[in-house]
């Protein structure tokens, strides 16, 4: 090949670099960026008022393990008796602060207030309780982190279920109603014809067609099927086939054992398959 | 700020600190470059924009990946990867790079020469069906603009391994293309 055949393949190559992303794809992909940073600023958050809970918690809870000798000892303290104004009890403070971590109260001055009088201790699992509260909402928050940026790469999953075929092309268990086939992608429209047949379209391009012949049900699948999750290399030649045979202009091959082949002027026209795959 | 002069693996560290300017900055660099990188592999336009997107959730997400040295290498080889595993899921026969033409597959591309009437079309459907090695090369030379040795690191083979694919590559292009050339 000489220099010049080479440039105008390049030259050519050039020209045909006409395509773009979608303005939709470029919204996605910059929403998963802005996510990425919002969550690294949030675990950091997160992380740093976590440690501030734990370490109350810790201070709370090893206080009141200290606190539970002295009232046994204090045995000059009636248990009846009450102060006449009941002072919210210090433990409820600690826990009301606790649920909003940046304004928590120093571990040392909660330790140094007086007990009220009479007040029986609560108990450890009530005192921790507030950071149980906060880990569960910590695990929310993580789980919606999550979904946000799941949720966009599996929202053209259907709940089909996959069948591979042999050797190749990706098959879905497809329904076999008008109905349930446009519920796949609300994209594509479709009619059932007098014979029974169904078709679906992708605009004015037909895309799969459902046909009943002689007692069997035939999935056609033509360029544009991928709207329905059905996978074909539309590229791919009559070569990789085997057991070909002219019908008229078409070349039908059959390409694995449940699934055939049709080729007109050697490009892979459609492809057709048994609704039960063998 | 003006972006235009930072190189791209300063926009990217940029980026991971938190300057969306600076992704926006590289995004726009690089979108329509991989997306006809994915498309002229052959697959179909809704696979194109499913590995597009999982490429680029990649580069976002996978920081400790990358080696700061060259972002471009390293976003081609993700493409690439991405592009091929698509193809081994559907089980598409990855060709042996240095195939002969054999007699089937001239057939083949005299029938689709007769049939296109637009040289820049055929150059689409002509680069889909090279043998995706030979694919991968073309694209990685023509679309992302690497280095023969960028090249060949992306696809982890000798530099000569390279130029013979390349020559191969244009040799099937060319009998593809011959009404054009």
């Amino acid at each position: 090949m000489n220099e010049h055949q080479e440039q105008r393949l390049r030259d050519l190559y050039q020209l045909s670099r006409k395509e773009q992303p979608s303005t939709t794809m470029d919204k996605r992909i910059r929403q998963a960026a802005q996510g990425q940073i919002a969550s690294r600023r949030n675990k950091w958050v997160r992380a740093l008022s976590t440690a501030a809970v734990v370490v109350l918690s810790f201070s709370i809870v090893l206080d009141l393990t200290q606190q539970q000798p002295e009232l046994t000892e204090s045995d000059d303290i009636p248990v009846t008796e009450r102060p006449e104004t009941e002072a919210i009890p210090m433990e409820e403070e600690v826990m009301f602060d606790m649920m909003a971590p940046p304004a928590m109260p120093a571990a040392t001055e909660i330790a140094s207030e007086p007990e009220p009088e009479g007040q029986t201790g609560i108990s450890d699992r009530e005192a921790i309780s507030p950071f149980i509260k906060f880990s569960e909402t910590l695990k929310r928050d993580q789980k919606s982190d999550f979904a946000d940026q799941v949720a966009p790469l599996a929202s053209h999953t259907k709940n089909l279920s996959f069948e591979m075929s042999d050797d190749g092309i990706i098959i879905p268990t497809l329904p076999t109603t008008l109905d349930a086939l446009l519920a796949i992608n609300k994209s594509v429209t479709g009619k059932q014809l007098d014979n029974g047949d169904i078709e679906i379209f992708a605009g004015n391009r037909r895309i799969l067609r459902l046909s009943h012949n002689y007692g069997v049900q035939l999935f056609t699948a033509w360029p544009g099927a991928e709207r329905l999750e059905v996978e074909v290399n539309w590229q791919i030649g009559p070569e990789s086939m085997f057991n070909c045979s002219y019908l008229g202009s078409a070349l039908l091959c059959q390409w694995t054992k449940s699934v055939s082949a049709s080729f007109r002027n050697n490009q892979l026209e459609s492809v057709s398959w048994p609704v039960e795959l063998r | 700020m003006n972006k235009d002069n930072i190189s791209d693996e300063e926009l990217y560290l940029a980026y991971h600190h938190g300057d969306m300017t600076a992704f926006d900055a590289l995004y726009g660099r690089y979108r329509q470059n991989i997306h006809l990188f994915l498309l002229r592999q052959g697959h179909a336009e809704s696979t194109t924009e499913d590995l597009f997107h999982d490429c680029w959730l990649r580069v976002i997400k996978n920081k400790q990946a990358f080696d700061g040295k060259n972002f471009r290498a390293w976003i081609y080889t993700i493409a690439r990867n991405l592009s091929t595993d698509a193809f081994r899921k559907a089980n598409i026969r990855i060709a042996d790079p240095l195939d002969d033409y054999g007699e089937a597959n001239a057939h083949v591309s005299a029938q689709r020469q007769q049939e296109a009437l637009d040289c820049v079309e055929l150059i689409k459907s002509s680069v889909a069906a090279l043998p995706i090695e030979q694919r991968d090369v073309f694209l990685l030379k023509e679309e992302a603009g690497l280095s023969l040795q960028q090249i060949a690191d992306v696809m982890a083979v000798g530099r000569e391994t390279i130029k013979s694919r390349i020559r191969y590559a244009m040799q099937r292009l060319k009998q593809l293309m011959e009404d054009c050339l």
